[in-house]
């Protein structure tokens, strides 16, 4: 239980008007970049452990676990964003969520940052944003000051 | 929402049952026709109570075409049990499509869609009844007024029935302590009933004592006095025979005419009607007698409206989720183990050998609660049968072709998910034996066959195993227009047609897309086939195989295991992962002797005693490496159905009781795994599907060899 949400700092509401809706994010670093999930969708995080490598299986599949008596599939996060980056090393932290058909799946990332609340204003769409080879898991793209998180569509990523 | 389908679910599944139910005693019925033509009223009265619950409970859930169609056939069901209706080969079928027309109705989710429902409606409305009104001289017996006063339709029809027969009429009388009443009157009705039925009973109101009830028991039987008697009577039972009258009409003791019988209904016996109305509220209809003061209510009756039914419904995935915790709990018992070791290893003596005896209480008491699961999971494959007969009855219908279905082994018990899933397969062999088997009457018989073509369906379990064979006395396949079509399709090229052995090309049928008619018909060949069939088998951890002789018949069988729930597996190392083979699939484990290896084509094989073993590196096969050179290795020998295959590993790990998880969706394309497994120290394995890597093998080899297909062995 030492990996519960619970115990991760919050970073104090800031730049935002107090009645603005705000959206909690909890946010992830993969190959340096800064990266964020909703916090709601996020059952737990889960620190190191054993996990099985299947045969034959995707490159994008670190392989399986289990979690309290549950076969949890582990994907490798950054290689499903960026097919062809170098792949997880499995020191990193899993997040653990649940696909829209109810199967719970880890997301391997490098680093856990922290929670962030971004109000609307400061989440920009993707489209027309950015150029090139964006991946189609990519929402949308929260800023506040100089600091960029990428925010990831959870159900597109794990499907 | 979650609450109306829940309830919805439940409705469904009890509707069902009642269908089923339903369906089965009119099969008995036909049987009973079949064999001589009498038809037990129990079956009748059976088939009744369960269209009667149909009613009320698809009137509670608003379900309009099941109440309708309902409330119809209880009419026509009561008309059959009263005698008003005769049970003639049209009026069986009706009843036959009203089954189907239930289960059109229990399986299609749009109402809009049911078709049917109106055209049986009005067939069963123009069922008139048939039978004249029953006479028969009663007055030639000594029956109490008061007690033909009281009797319901039902049975007064019995009784005339009875008499008419040429029976003689019994009293018994009972006495039975309030308290276990129940139990008693259901002891002596069935003590009673080799000699006849009980047509009724009554309280006779001498009770001895205010905790004792007096009961009398009107039974028919064609027994002599003294054998009842001798069967029945004891200090608290006795038995009498009512006299015949030598004297006719000396008393006109006749049956009150039918509409002054006031419908009564006792708590507990055979016809649940509505609720019983206490007896004093009877005399009502005016008709009624007023001089029957014994007719009173049994006091303890309100006692017999408990149900006497000891089962509950359960929803199978709770006992998933029991066997969940089974699981979980073994993974408890490892690490107790473990901490056992350790104890001893560091010389607490005293406090391992106490640890190690709760481990070893705590592993028996696990395997009592995982074994007790399980059989709570399994069901008679009569469940499954039972439709197909149905089928049969329909199929050979609509094809012209008289065919019966002769079943062995319904008996066998085989997990509850697996036969819900044998369900179609299995209609879909019985149809196609139908079709394509059997020969319609006449071919049959300018051949010599009997005209009444026979499927047999026979099942028995083996090992861990439940075998289920559908044979068939038809025409057998063609394999020459197997090969013609396979050709057509290109699966294969015309010179390996050539070399196909006439097995291989029986397998052939299994390829998708081929059918060997080249008209579809209504019933089966709609494209979908045996293929179809063999990939659903293989879901379930099963093998399919066939075998068929031209003239002679085809005969299809299959392998199934017991359950899916959990299965004894044998663990492997292979480089540094770990693996598990279900025991059910291994034939046999052997040290791996290089000597033994010959190399045909490009594919390994073993040869000993004389056969030959395909050989597949799993090493080789899942790209695995690890720094250390496997030393000596291992050939675990898996199995399916008759196709072999040796899987070449690096070292065996034990045996283990182990619950297969499927893998994640991310996963879905990767070949050669049901699943994966949590192991008692917490590692994970995964669970090797026999079936597919065998199958992987002899396509490979196929390829190899220049596109040999299916190959056996």
């Amino acid at each position: 239980m030492a990996d519960t949400i619970d115990q991760i700092t919050e970073t104090p509401l800031r730049g935002a008007a107090a009645d603005e809706p705000v959206r909690e994010i909890l946010t992830f670093s993969l190959g340096g970049e800064a990266y964020g999930v909703p916090l709601t969708q996020v059952l737990e995080i889960l620190g190191v452990r054993t996990i099985t490598r299947v045969p034959r299986s995707p490159p994008d599949v670190v392989g399986v676990c289990t979690v309290r008596g549950e076969l949890v599939t582990v994907i490798d996060t950054r290689q499903r964003l960026e097919p062809g980056a170098p792949k997880a090393l499995n020191r990193g932290r899993i997040l653990l969520t649940n696909t829209w058909e109810g199967e719970k799946v880890g997301l391997m990332v490098d680093e856990v940052l922290g929670v962030e609340r971004f109000s609307q204003g400061q989440i920009e769409p993707t489209a027309g944003v950015l150029v090139g080879d964006i991946s189609s898991h990519i929402e949308s793209i929260a800023r506040k000051g100089n600091q960029v998180t990428v925010l990831v569509n959870l159900s597109s990523l794990t499907s | 929402m979650e609450g109306g389908d829940k309830a919805r679910a439940e409705f469904l599944s009890e509707a069902q049952e009642l269908v089923e139910t339903l369906s089965r005693n009119l099969l008995s019925l036909e049987q009973g026709r079949a064999g001589g033509g009498r038809v037990d009223p129990e079956h009748l009265n059976e088939a009744f109570r369960s269209v009667h619950t149909l009613k009320s409970l698809s009137g509670l859930f608003g379900d309009k075409h099941m109440s309708q169609l309902s409330h119809r056939l209880e009419d026509v069901l009561d008309d059959l049990r009263l005698g008003r209706q005769q049970l003639t080969d049209a009026v069986l079928d009706l009843l036959f499509t009203s089954v189907d027309v239930y289960w059109q109705i229990l399986t299609t989710s749009d109402a809009q869609e049911v078709r049917g429902v109106q055209e049986i409606l009005e067939r069963l409305e123009k069922l008139a009844p048939t039978a004249t009104a029953e006479s028969a001289d009663l007055e030639n017996f000594e029956i109490d007024q008061s007690l033909l006063a009281v009797l319901t339709e039902y049975e007064e029809h019995r009784l005339l029935v009875s008499v008419k027969q040429g029976l003689e009429l019994f009293l018994v009388r009972v006495q039975f302590e309030l308290a276990t009443l129940d139990k008693a009157l259901t002891e002596i009705k069935d003590r009673a009933k080799p000699f006849g039925e009980v047509i009724t009973y009554l309280p006779a109101g001498e009770a001895a004592s205010p905790d004792v009830i007096e009961l009398d028991l009107l039974l028919a039987s064609g027994s002599e006095l003294s054998a009842i008697q001798g069967a029945l009577a004891n200090e608290r039972i006795s038995v009498r025979q009512i006299p015949r009258q030598k004297k006719a009409a000396a008393r006109s003791v006749k049956a009150p005419p039918r509409n002054a019988i006031p419908k009564l209904s006792r708590p507990g016996t055979q016809v649940p009607r509505e609720p019983a109305p206490p007896t004093h509220t009877a005399p009502l209809s005016e008709a009624a007698p007023e001089e029957h003061p014994n007719a009173e209510q049994p006091p303890a009756g309100a006692g017999l409206l408990r149900s006497v039914s000891q089962t509950v419904r359960v929803d199978i995935h709770k006992l998933d989720e029991l066997m969940n915790v089974v699981g979980k709990l073994a993974v408890l018992r490892g690490g107790l183990s473990e901490l056992t070791e350790n104890a001893r290893s560091e010389g607490h003596r005293r406090l391992g050998s106490q640890l190690g005896q709760l481990a070893h209480k705590f592993e028996r008491s696990l395997r009592e609660l995982q074994s007790g699961i399980l059989e709570v999971r399994m069901v008679p494959l009569a469940q499954v049968f039972e439709r197909l007969t149905r089928i049969v009855r329909k199929t050979g219908r609509d094809l012209n072709k008289d065919v019966r279905l002769v079943v062995t082994g319904a008996e066998t018990e085989i997990d509850k998910l697996i036969v819900e899933e044998l369900s179609d397969p299995l209609m879909h062999i019985i149809r196609n034996a139908i079709d394509h088997g059997i020969e319609d009457a006449e071919e049959r018989q300018r051949i010599g066959k009997p005209a009444v073509g026979t499927i047999a369906l026979n099942a028995f379990q083996k090992g861990n195993h439940v075998v289920i064979e559908a044979e068939d006395d038809g025409r057998g396949l063609n394999s020459d227009s197997l090969l013609d079509r396979a050709i057509a399709l290109g699966a294969i090229a015309e010179h390996e047609a050539k070399e196909l052995s006439r097995t291989d090309a029986l397998n052939l049928v299994f390829l998708p897309g081929l059918s060997t008619r080249e008209k579809a018909s209504a019933v089966s060949g709609r494209g979908v086939g045996m293929d179809v069939v063999k990939t659903n088998i293989a879901k379930l951890g099963g093998s399919i195989e066939l075998e068929s002789e031209p003239v002679i018949g085809t005969k299809i069988t299959l392998t199934l295991p017991l359950t899916r729930a959990i299965v004894t597996a044998l663990l492997v190392q292979v480089a540094d992962g770990m693996f598990a083979i279900p025991l059910t699939s291994i034939s046999e484990v052997n040290a791996l002797e290089e000597a033994q290896i010959r190399m045909i084509d490009t594919t390994e094989v073993l040869s000993r005693r004389g056969s030959s073993l395909e050989l597949c590196r799993l090493r080789n096969l899942f790209g695995l490496t690890s720094e250390n050179e496997p030393g000596r290795q291992f050939v675990v020998e898996v199995m399916a159905g008759t196709r072999h295959l040796g899987l070449v590993v690096d070292a065996l790990s034990g045996q283990q009781d182990i619950i297969i998880r499927p893998l994640g969706r991310s996963l879905h394309a990767v070949r050669g795994f049901s699943g994966a497994s949590e192991l008692a120290d917490e590692r994970i394995a995964l669970v090797l599907d026999p079936g597919a890597l065998i199958e992987e093998a002899s396509m490979s080899g196929s390829r190899d060899r220049g596109g040999r297909y299916l190959v056996n062995g």
